[in-house]
């Protein structure tokens, strides 16, 4: 037998950061187009943003604009589709463990990376520019009204876009047909249960408050118990979704162990 | 050296047994594997490519290491394909480019010789290829995989006649004698001499795991017009009797007659059969 392949396999089963790099190597022509396209997107929303800034219909547009690129978010997950449809990906020479972080690196640090980063940079940028019209760049309007903490505030728009994003990229690795449809589909049922969780939530804290005339020393008003409600609503929910994307992110990774092919 | 061990195995949830009790030693060589639809055949290749995982994981080890476990050093000398495998990549260029790293044996030439006797193209892309042709690249890429355990399933399947003809002498110039292939194909004509080796699946069950050369000497594999008092089984076929004897009654040395065996495995009377071929 005569070998031309370079031996560059790590002699080894352990695992292994160069057998990763094999692997990064492995999965980049699926990523190739999306490092290009998502960046792009993200810079034609953060650029439509800055020079519409002096106009009334501002708030409208870039709200739109965002909301596509949050929902690009959501579904990028797609663009593992086509490798891992490859019973050679389930397969590879690699232990599960070292393909399960590459792909989690891509889906919970590159995929936002590209995407949010430049249309963040030019927020920024907007801020710097226009501090009159601050309140047009800000990314949730909780952030700048001191309704609720910024940490809790923080982790609230983490574990909302994580969740319907984690359910995109366990449907993709779980599915075995109409996977893009089915991680589209299921990840938009994820926002409708995540948007019927803060409801309830708000809405047994409400009615909780109200029973019991909950008022505490430094309140003054009725507004203040309000945004007490939503500040502990918001910590609430921030938990449960939280919790529920983590456990989708934990089960797509048990998926790269537990895979079978037949 | 494959080594299957007391294996059985059910698919999810299910309690009917895809293999059962499979327990056998595969060295190398080229080996046909035969079995009726539904016998078993691509769970037990997948079940030894790794593809599934064997439950305990030391019913199927490759030189002592379990498949289920998919170690890279295991895997990376191991290779599928089957009637459905689809390579993740555009073109058989991409493919040696980013999946050829994880295979140390891989080897340049014997794929483009094997492309070459296809008459295709590594640039060329695999969704524009044809049924046949898409088989035909596969084929070429997993034999310059030259790992040392390769299984095919119905590798024939999609190929014309010319094309059969080439993978056989593909396979005899580059299977090294070292190494281990496992074909599973109904169509066992085509590469009928290439087989070292013979692995019938009956009913979930291994029935038969023998060398072509054992058969031969035990049992002959004749064609008459009235039938032998001695047959071990009868096929009538096309108005002529294809007959199993004892090697002892029959004469003169016979070649195997793959389909006429695989009847018989099948038929009630085969428990005579398997007696003498496994004495």
């Amino acid at each position: 037998m005569t070998t031309s392949a370079t031996q560059s396999l790590p002699a080894t089963d352990r695992f292994s950061w160069r057998r990763i790099g094999m692997v990064a190597r492995y999965y980049y022509p699926s990523f190739k187009r999306p490092l290009i396209i998502f960046p792009l997107m993200s810079l034609v929303v953060g650029i439509f943003t800055l020079l519409s800034v002096r106009y009334e219909f501002n708030l409208f547009f870039s709200g739109t604009l965002s909301t596509i690129l949050t929902f690009t978010y959501y579904w990028s997950p797609v663009i593992f589709n086509r490798i891992e449809s490859s019973q050679l990906t389930t397969s590879l020479p690699c232990r599960w463990s070292e393909r399960a972080t590459f792909v989690m690196a891509i889906a919970l640090l590159g995929l936002p990376l590209l995407l949010f980063t430049p249309s963040y940079a030019l927020s920024e940028l907007g801020e710097y520019l226009y501090p009159e019209k601050y309140w047009l760049f800000v990314h949730t309007a909780t952030e700048n009204t001191d309704i609720i903490p910024t940490a809790i505030a923080t982790c609230l728009k983490v574990a909302m876009s994580l969740l319907p994003f984690s359910v995109a990229l366990y449907t993709i690795h779980r599915a075995r047909k109409s996977r893009v449809f089915k991680a589209i589909m299921f990840s938009v049922v994820a926002l409708i249960a995540e948007t019927i969780t803060i409801g309830v939530t708000m809405g047994l804290i409400v009615v909780r408050a109200s029973e019991y005339n909950i008022m505490n020393p430094g309140h003054n008003s009725s507004i203040d118990v309000t945004l007490d409600q939503i500040s502990e609503a918001s910590l609430y929910t921030a938990c449960i979704v939280g919790t529920l994307a983590l456990m989708f992110i934990v089960l797509t990774i048990r998926r790269f162990k537990t895979t079978q092919l037949s | 050296m494959i080594k299957i061990t007391d294996l059985t195995y059910c698919y999810n949830n299910s309690r009917a047994e895809a293999l059962s009790h499979v327990d056998t030693t595969i060295g190398p060589g080229i080996h046909l594997l035969l079995g009726e639809n539904g016998a078993g055949k691509t769970t037990l290749l997948s079940l030894i490519g790794g593809w599934l995982k064997a439950r305990p994981a030391t019913a199927v080890e490759i030189d002592g290491i379990p498949t289920a476990n998919r170690e890279p050093s295991v895997m990376s000398q191991t290779f599928m394909l089957t009637d459905d495998t689809v390579f993740p990549f555009n073109s058989i260029r991409q493919m040696v480019e980013y999946h050829t790293p994880f295979y140390p044996g891989f080897s340049w030439e014997t794929l483009t010789e094997c492309m070459k006797a296809f008459g295709l193209s590594i640039d060329q892309r695999i969704d524009t290829y044809s049924l046949g042709n898409r088989k035909k690249a596969m084929l070429s890429y997993a034999l310059a995989l030259h790992t040392d355990v390769l299984l095919l399933d119905e590798p024939t399947n999609g190929l014309d006649i010319t094309s059969r003809h080439t993978l056989l002498e593909l396979m005899a110039r580059f299977c090294d004698p070292e190494q281990t292939v496992i074909v599973s194909t109904h169509t066992v004509m085509d590469l009928k001499n290439l087989f070292e080796s013979v692995l019938v699946l009956a009913g979930s069950r291994l029935v038969l795991s023998s060398s072509i050369a054992d058969i031969e000497s035990k049992v002959a594999f004749i064609a008459a017009n009235e039938p032998h008092p001695q047959a071990l089984y009868t096929l009538t076929s096309l108005g002529r009797l294809e007959m199993i004897v004892p090697a002892a009654v029959a004469g003169r040395p016979s070649q195997v007659d793959f389909t006429l065996l695989f009847n018989a495995l099948q038929s009630p009377s085969r428990a005579e059969l398997l007696r003498i071929l496994n004495s």
